[in-house]
């Protein structure tokens, strides 16, 4: 008796609470819906889209020159007193399976020397401009992805 | 709304029908603002919850996979939308059970009745916690299930049932005190 006593109080205190908040709903402003969707537009219109600041063409060119600048410096380039960067002397490897390999791959390698002959100025000038250029490329896309 | 209607709207919307969304946003918007109107008891920063929670669920429908209703799930988002404006800003209350919003009428009678619920109403919510305040709205007013709130709140359902018996029990007793056992209309 007292359970049922129990549930119809807590029936009729449910239908006052739910009958309390019905009866007080507000309603937002008639902007609320102009607002969401201004909100939406603009969202969708400020959606940012990736756009280098050296399109991918330029990129390939910078690339091709630096690429053929390296190997004309490493392969052809002679200084006024006829040295290179690589004065190979191709070295005759010893393909047998005796002996000391340690000694064998010494012997292979120690043909190949590096120098560092004069570079002109003009060489330098193309070097150090490239890679301002590729600083300037990085430090530009690393502050677009911060904003 | 019936749950294929709102399958019909998400498709629409996700297929880049915007004028769908603004279907949503009627269906919904009333029931999302007095939720995050009673959990926040401020007019402005509830305009600006709700404005959130919507621009939320815009964005994030394509994740939406449909296990749970679709008011359910925007619940969840404008109640986390609450907790994090509750946690960013100190609540300036305001006097919300005398407001008179531009949607109603302007019979004298009728704003007067609103504003004394609404006043009943504010009193019973007042000694309320955010948590209590969230899970009577969302029973009483929203119509959730247990399971339902325990999905939107992430409570147990063990927690959810004490919760709701302790805030019935002091919102009852606040009706007593102002003097309301029962609704004449």
């Amino acid at each position: 008796m007292g359970i049922m006593k129990n549930n119809e109080d807590n029936k009729l205190q449910d239908d006052l609470i739910k009958d309390l908040f019905r009866k007080s709903e507000s309603l937002p402003n008639r902007s609320l819906k102009e607002q969401i969707m201004l909100n939406i537009e603009t969202s969708e219109s400020s959606v940012m889209e990736y756009e280098p600041v050296i399109s991918k063409k330029v990129l390939w060119i910078i690339g091709a020159a630096f690429t053929s600048l390296i190997a004309y410096l490493l392969l052809w380039f002679k200084d006024s007193s006829g040295k290179s960067y690589l004065d190979v002397q191709w070295p005759s490897i010893d393909i047998t399976f005796s002996g000391d390999w340690f000694s064998k791959l010494n012997t292979a390698f120690e043909g190949i020397h590096l120098e560092m002959p004069e570079l002109p100025f003009t060489a330098l000038a193309a070097i150090l401009a490239i890679m301002v250029m590729g600083f300037s490329f990085i430090i530009s896309y690393r502050m677009r992805a911060f904003q | 709304m019936h749950q294929t209607e709102d399958t019909y709207l998400i498709e629409q919307i996700l297929a880049g029908n915007t004028r769908a969304f603004g279907d949503l946003v009627d269906q919904y918007q009333v029931r999302v603002y007095n939720f995050v109107l009673n959990i926040l008891r401020n007019e402005e920063d509830a305009h600006e919850v709700v404005q959130d929670t919507f621009l939320k669920v815009y964005k994030s429908l394509n994740t939406f996979r449909g296990e749970s209703k679709l008011s359910t799930w925007m619940l969840r988002i404008a109640y986390f939308a609450c907790m994090t404006r509750l946690r960013k800003v100190k609540p300036v209350l305001v006097d919300i059970e005398n407001h008179s919003s531009s949607f109603e009428g302007n019979n004298v009678h009728d704003q007067a009745e609103l504003g004394d619920m609404r006043s009943v109403l504010a009193q019973a919510l007042e000694g309320l916690t955010e948590d209590e305040k969230g899970i009577v709205t969302l029973y009483y007013y929203n119509d959730q299930s247990i399971k339902e709130i325990c999905e939107i709140m992430g409570l147990k359902d063990s927690n959810v049932k004490i919760i709701l018996h302790r805030s019935r029990k002091k919102m009852s007793e606040v009706l007593r005190k102002v003097g309301i056992t029962e609704w004449v209309s």
